[in-house]
């Protein structure tokens, strides 16, 4: 973690649900952690683990059906639960920054790149006109955009994939965030473009001391990006640890069977191993305590009555009641 | 701004249609009152010589222009025929011009646009060129053209109606099959060994029906406005054939000398079977898209 | 079960393909031109350009590349859905090249080469239920026997449960929709089976036994695959060979392990060091693409990005050439 200090983020024993007409998704249970400054934390999970909607729910941006029912959202001590909208607009762009998946579909498609990275710099600094662009343009170099000056009238259309994306990561960036967020932020882009893409990432969070939370499915790319990873299966989060001791010894069932069922680094196909069954409705009244328990190897009777959470303040922790054994 | 996870695990085995149509019907109230509504106007047009209290074209001079009562519940006309008996029968030929006028419209129309859309190229030129020269026009000045070249049936009044109606499908279905003619299953659909026509009519085809089929609704309360329009004016319907539209017409003259119910009643009720088609486009859409069945 | 694969289009024409390795498909010269813009002549874009490529029989060849390398086209190319602007297609002997695609669909041939897509969700018609999505190649190709007991057979045989057969695509789950698109074109029995990223829009869990279905699939039915992903550790357990593309071109092909651990060409290498967890240091590929359009025919595509690149490199267009046994490379810098 960030050398003793306290973190700038903390979720804490958050719970979310949404109403639907088929029923109460109940998305998130008693989901805690924490992101200290110049930490890059990985939230790792498949899809309907949650992952998503806790972005979503961290920066006030949930769906209308969507309530959270208990537990606190902390960044830098301000509570962001009760804040207003007003408030919440203020720090989203200026203290959080955010990035988003399909950087292309995040772009106005009719404004030049230059104009919308002028308007978010307006938006949150008194800076004067005509050092507007010139700071837009500073900011363009910033993220290894070559040639910025001309790129700054181009279209969104104009540019590639991962330009796009390195226009998105400029724009969070521009206000000198301390906190950023990343949804999937690579996702769709090429290889070698993701390579750059989150090696420009994690640059910019060592040199500003940004907090980052990197939100992905792909548990090898967490691997090689994060200091620390934290796994979430539908709507809990079930493990949390530093990256080499998660992938060395993981301690929850579900760690393991994820690094079990990634390709990266096996020898052949006999050696993945599917993880048997399907994610449980959560709009049932009668889940079971750990909703992992109908797909675990080591379920025990006792899974399904009781579950201790992981706590978001340490910095290791699982959520489980029969874990592995430390190796 | 983010959506509803979906739910976890897939809803239960297909609801037979029944159980589709059901909750179509029940989840949005506006959908039952205008399935009733649309209901009872086509119950209204099957049965309607037997619900007619009195024979609607039997005149009656004593009983001429007496406004509504316990006998007459719409008032009599300057015949002294019974509205509501008028009124009830008209319903019949109202919608099946509608109804005629609308199908031809659709066949051709949504036929033509599909083609146009997927195949691209000459024939959406002269597809759309086509659309273009009708549309050029004002639609009811253009339907009273064809109607007086052509003679003034009723035939002529659903196939004016219906060519003037043409563009409208025409331009959905095309500007849908364009879409979807670089869709992934058509795609599949040619792997799996369709002609081109076939991936056209099996799998596009189907595909448009869900945003056509609020136009049809929608065309239906047109379609039913244009045949009383042309009526109004004279072509098409002639007296003493009861007529929403005809019925309006002469009873226009009444309203200065205080007989108001002559025209109003077979407006109003012009009015409400334009509404519940209209309430209706959405419900037939639910109906026939797939994906909303939950 | 990778015993080292036939070497590549040579050896499978000139015969030396192993036993049971005969030569299913043949591309020679192939190359597909988009025309992009007005103008006479008007600007073409290079999508695919003089691929040389053979599949053996019961081979599994992975093809890799970036978004825009052309694997999607040649991909396409070789599924007969798009004709191509030059060069011919041999098919168990038969040139298929030759018949534009719109006549190929309704031939018999479109039985013997099916093709498994990308997004699942969005090559399943909407309107159709699975058992419908499943029996349409079997009618549409006139394929003897009953075609319920065929539907359900191959269902079977993906793993998709019968009492699934009747939902619509929407009320099926992602992993689900994938076995009903591989059931769909394993229904006509093809000899062919082109894969196009199959597995990129599913979670890892299911990922994993999609891939390990479709390794069953081709040990117990004797299929070829041509399997397009952009995943190389993907790629790496379902196939035999690999080819590598570049803006349109073939740069690197050769065996799977081989082309991994010892790659010969500078984007091959750049490409796998590049994949998370791969534990190489990353190779920075510095300056822009090339562009696809009007590509100047004596310079090297990747030339400008290369880090090994010169001069030389942007005066010659580097041909395929082989560094070792079935490993073939094209470049001027790697020694071939």
């Amino acid at each position: 973690m960030s050398e003793g200090a306290a973190p700038l983020l903390t979720v804490d024993d958050v719970s979310l649900e949404f109403r639907t007409r088929s029923g109460t998704v109940r998305a998130l249970q008693h989901v805690g952690l924490a992101v200290g400054r110049g930490e890059i934390v990985g939230l790792v999970g498949e899809s309907g683990s949650g992952k998503s909607v806790l972005c979503y729910a961290l920066l006030g941006l949930s769906d209308r059906a969507a309530r959270i029912t208990s537990g606190a959202i902390r960044f830098d001590g301000i509570d962001l639960r009760a804040a207003s909208e007003r408030e919440l607009q203020d720090l989203r762009g200026r203290e959080i920054g955010m990035v988003f998946q399909n950087p292309r579909a995040a772009l106005n498609p009719i404004r030049t790149i230059g104009d919308q990275l002028q308007d978010v710099l307006r938006r949150h600094h008194a800076i004067r006109s005509q050092d507007l662009r010139a700071r837009a343009i500073a900011c363009l170099r910033e993220v290894a955009i070559a040639d910025p000056e001309r790129r700054f009238g181009a279209y969104p259309f104009e540019l590639s994939g991962g330009m796009c994306q390195r226009v998105m990561i400029a724009l969070a960036m521009s206000s000198r965030p301390r906190l950023l967020i990343a949804d999937e932020p690579t996702t769709g882009l090429d290889v070698t473009t993701q390579a750059a893409v989150l090696e420009l990432i994690r640059e910019r969070a060592r040199a500003d001391r940004v907090a980052t939370l990197l939100i992905t499915h792909d548990l090898a790319l967490a691997a090689d990006f994060c200091d620390r990873i934290v796994v979430m299966h539908a709507g809990h989060v079930v493990e949390a640890g530093r990256t080499a001791r998660l992938f060395a010894a993981p301690r929850h069932p579900y760690t393991q069977a994820l690094i079990a069922s990634t390709p990266a680094g096996r020898a052949s196909l006999d050696e993945l191993r599917p993880i048997a069954g399907g994610l449980p409705d959560l709009r049932r009244d009668d889940l079971p305590a750990c909703r992992f328990v109908d797909r675990c190897p080591r379920a025990l009777p006792a899974c399904r009555e009781g579950l201790r959470h992981v706590s978001g303040a340490a910095a290791e922790d699982f959520a489980c009641s029969n874990p592995l054994p430390v190796a | 701004m983010n959506a509803v996870p979906a739910p976890a695990s897939p809803a239960a085995a297909a609801a037979p249609r029944g159980g589709h149509l059901r909750y179509v019907l029940t989840e949005n109230p506006v959908t039952l009152v205008a399935a009733l509504l649309f209901a009872a106007l086509v119950a209204v047009a099957l049965l309607g010589p037997w619900l007619a209290p009195h024979d609607p074209l039997a005149t009656a001079p004593e009983r001429a222009l007496q406004p509504p009562s316990g006998a007459h519940w719409f008032g009599t006309d300057a015949l002294g025929r019974d509205i509501l008996s008028r009124c009830i029968v008209a319903a019949r030929l109202d919608l099946g011009l509608a109804v005629a006028a609308v199908a031809l419209s659709f066949a051709v129309g949504a036929t033509l646009g599909a083609a146009a859309g997927y195949f691209g190229g000459w024939p959406d030129r002269i597809v759309s060129r086509t659309a273009d020269t009708i549309m050029a026009f004002p639609l009811f000045v253009l339907a009273m053209g064809i109607v007086a070249a052509l003679g003034n049936t009723l035939a002529n009044i659903v196939i004016a109606t219906a060519i003037v109606n043409l563009p409208f499908y025409i331009r959905v279905a095309r500007a849908e099959a364009n879409v979807r003619r670089e869709a992934g299953f058509v795609e599949s659909a040619r792997l799996a060994g369709n002609g081109e026509w076939g991936v056209l009519m099996r799998h596009v085809f189907p595909n448009l029906l869900p945003p056509i089929a609020v136009q049809v609704s929608l065309n239906m309360g047109w379609a039913i406005l244009n045949a009383a329009g042309l009526s109004f004016i004279g072509l098409g319907v002639r007296p003493p054939t009861p007529e929403w539209g005809i019925m309006v017409a002469e009873g226009a003259q009444y309203i200065v000398s205080g007989e108001w119910w002559v025209a109003l009643f077979p407006g109003a009720v012009l009015m409400v079977a334009v509404f519940s088609f209209n309430l209706l486009g959405d419900a037939l859409r639910d109906l026939l898209d797939p994906r909303r069945r939950t | 079960m990778l015993e080292s694969a036939p070497g590549g289009l040579n050896a499978v024409e000139a015969g030396e393909a192993p036993a049971g390795r005969a030569p299913l498909l043949v591309a020679r010269g192939l190359c597909k031109r988009f025309a992009v813009g007005r103008g006479r002549p008007p600007p073409m874009l290079h999508a695919v350009d003089a691929v040389e490529l053979g599949l053996a029989r019961g081979e599994s060849v992975g093809l890799v590349g970036e978004s825009g390398c052309g694997k999607s086209t040649l991909s396409r190319l070789l599924a007969r859905l798009i004709d191509p602007t030059e060069g011919t297609i041999e098919f168990e002997g038969r040139d298929v090249g030759a018949v534009p695609a719109r006549r190929f669909a309704v031939s018999p041939d479109r039985a013997r080469i099916q093709l498994v897509f990308q997004d699942a969700t969005d090559s399943l018609d909407p309107r159709q239920t699975a058992r419908q999505a499943i029996a349409e190649p079997a009618i549409r190709l006139g394929l003897p026997g009953e075609i319920e007991a065929r539907v359900r057979r191959v269902a079977e045989e993906v793993g998709l449960p019968a009492e699934l057969l009747g939902r619509y695509p929407h009320q099926l789950s992602g992993g689900q929709r994938a076995r009903v698109g591989i059931a769909r074109a394993l229904a006509p029995e093809p000899a062919l089976l082109v894969l196009d990223e199959p597995t990129a829009a599913l979670d890892v869990s299911v990922q994993a036994v999609v891939l390990q279905l479709l390794a069953r699939l081709r040990r117990e039915r004797g299929l070829t695959y041509l399997f397009v992903s952009h995943d190389l550790n993907v790629v790496r357990l379902l196939c035999d060979r690999v080819v590598v593309m570049y803006l349109g071109r073939i740069v690197e092909e050769g065996p799977a392990a081989r082309v991994f651990d010892a790659p010969a060409h500078p984007y091959t290498r750049a490409l796998l060091s590049a994949i998370p967890g791969s534990g190489r240091a990353p190779v920075p590929l510095a300056g822009e693409v090339r562009s696809p359009v009007d590509p100047d025919p004596h310079a090297c595509r990747f030339h400008g990005r290369c880090p090994v690149g010169d001069d030389a490199c942007a005066r010659t267009m580097p041909v395929l050439r082989p560094v070792a046994p079935g490993h073939r490379v094209a470049c001027l810098k790697s020694g071939a």
